[in-house]
Parts: C-alpha cells; sequence; structure tokens
C-alpha cells in the first residue's frame, strides 16, 4: 500500500515539473530573408567575327547567376553596334552552351532567350559576306548583355 | 588583296561581370515598400562587383543615366540609394532601375546590365 502511494506521488509530481517545464519553453527561431540576385560574368569577352571565307569562329562567354526558382534568366542583346564596314547591320549572334544547339540573334531584330543559372554561354558573331567585300580596317561588333532574373 | 583587321577584341583581360538586388520592389507582394507620400521615391540597391579587378558602372533610371557609381574593387558590394521620380499621383507606376558595367576602353565588346523593376504608387489626398 505504502509503496502504491510512493508511486503514485512520484508519477504526479513527475507529470507536474514536465507540464511546468513545458510551459516555461520558449521557442528560438532563425529567420532570413534571402533576396533574390541576378548577375552575370562575361568569362571572355573576346571573340573573332566569322565571315563566308572563314573557316574558324572564336567565341565570347558568359555565365549568368540567379538564385532566382526557375533557375534561369532572361538574357536580352541591346544596343547592337557593329561598325560602319558592316553595312545594313548585316549579322548576327549565334548563342548556346558548348556543344549545345545554338539560338540565332539577328543584330536587325534580335530577341531574347532563357539561360539557366551557371550554365556557361558561348557567343559567335557571324557576317554572312565574304571578307574581300568588306571594306578594311577593323570590323568590329558591340553589345550590352541585359540579364533579367525572374 | 584587302587585309581585314578582324576584331579579336584583345581587351587586356577585362571582363564584366556583376550582380543586383532586388530585382523588383514592392508590387503585389509587398505593397508598403511602393508607397510613398512624396513624389520622389529612394530605392535602395544593392549592387556587387563579381569581378577580380574595379569597375565602375552607370545608374540609369527610365533609360536615362542618372550617373555612376564610385568604383567598386574586386568582390566589393554597395548600397546605392536611387531617387526616383513618380510621375502621377494615386496611380501605379513602373520603374526601372538599371546599373551597366563602364567600358575601361572603346573596343570593348559586351558591357552587361541588370536592372530592378520598382512598382511606385504616390498618394496624394
Amino acid at each position: 500500500m505504502k509503496n502504491k502511494i510512493i508511486l503514485t506521488s512520484s508519477i504526479t509530481l513527475s507529470l507536474l515539473s514536465s507540464s511546468l517545464f513545458a510551459n516555461q519553453n520558449k521557442n528560438i527561431t532563425f529567420e532570413t530573408n534571402v533576396l533574390p540576385v541576378c548577375g552575370i560574368t562575361i568569362e571572355k569577352s573576346d571573340g573573332g567575327i566569322k565571315f563566308n571565307d572563314t573557316q574558324s569562329k572564336e567565341a565570347a562567354s558568359f555565365t549568368v547567376k540567379t538564385n532566382s526558382k526557375k533557375g534561369q534568366a532572361t538574357v536580352s542583346f541591346n544596343n547592337i553596334n557593329p561598325t560602319d564596314n558592316i553595312t545594313d547591320k548585316d549579322g548576327f549572334f549565334e548563342v548556346g552552351k558548348n556543344k549545345g544547339r545554338l539560338e540565332t540573334i539577328d543584330w536587325k531584330n534580335p530577341k531574347n532567350f532563357d539561360v539557366k543559372h551557371d550554365e556557361k554561354q558561348e557567343i559567335y558573331a557571324l557576317v554572312p559576306k565574304y571578307s574581300s567585300s568588306i571594306i578594311s580596317g577593323v570590323a568590329r561588333v558591340t553589345t550590352t548583355l541585359q540579364v533579367a532574373c525572374n | 588583296m584587302k587585309k581585314i583587321a578582324f576584331i579579336t577584341l584583345c581587351l587586356f583581360g577585362t571582363l564584366y561581370s556583376h550582380s543586383q538586388t532586388p530585382i523588383k520592389f514592392g508590387g503585389e507582394e509587398n505593397k508598403l515598400d511602393s508607397m510613398s507620400t512624396k513624389q520622389i521615391k529612394t530605392i535602395s540597391i544593392n549592387l556587387q562587383n563579381l569581378n577580380t579587378y574595379s569597375q565602375q558602372y552607370y545608374i540609369e533610371v527610365d533609360g536615362q543615366v542618372i550617373g555612376q557609381s564610385n568604383m567598386l574593387i574586386a568582390k566589393q558590394s554597395i548600397k546605392l540609394n536611387i531617387p526616383v521620380k513618380i510621375n502621377k499621383e494615386n496611380q501605379l507606376e513602373v520603374h526601372n532601375i538599371c546599373t551597366i558595367s563602364i567600358p575601361q576602353s572603346d573596343e570593348e565588346l559586351f558591357k552587361s546590365k541588370i536592372c530592378t523593376k520598382a512598382y511606385l504608387y504616390w498618394i496624394k489626398q
């Protein structure tokens, strides 16, 4: 009988103390708002323009950095400025990942294209003319790569 | 035979890269940020130079260059407070705040550009 009372008392005390402890328990929360980041790195900003009679083409390259849910960003080519000896803005870029499908970006009517996070893209500049038809001097094209992370 | 000087833009190893945040300011998810009691709303932008060398950036608001950042050393991040003019009261407007890498030579092939879309609402009684 005595043992039973002791056992009951200790269970009651134990329940009471755990209940008291629970009441004093506070949650700790760690929270940080992770801001969406949109970035671009241009690994290689130099390339050669390929004409009809040039064999090889030399690529420039860039990589987009984004922490968006979709994991991709939209890249647009703005202010495409070829030198005067490339008449009528007659040229285009080819863009895509190494050994992947290349998108054609017409200098007169450039379209946007989607790029995955951290996937290196290569860009080629092409002018569909023979180099002999181009006035001698520097033939160059410059552009602004605009990145939009959604 | 005509000698074509192909552009092999030897840019002295200069590569351009940067990041910007936020990419969206205000809007549906954060209506309070959108609201302004004044016609000029200051928007804070974080700009980071991802290069391993110093780089400076143009600051453009709605297609107009309004200034330049300081020269940012490699990996440096700064907070820019950009004043944006809201055109009409009691009407939601979208403004674009962009940073553009400043070429260090005329012969640079690329500039990088990143924008923040700011949804602004000028409350006027």
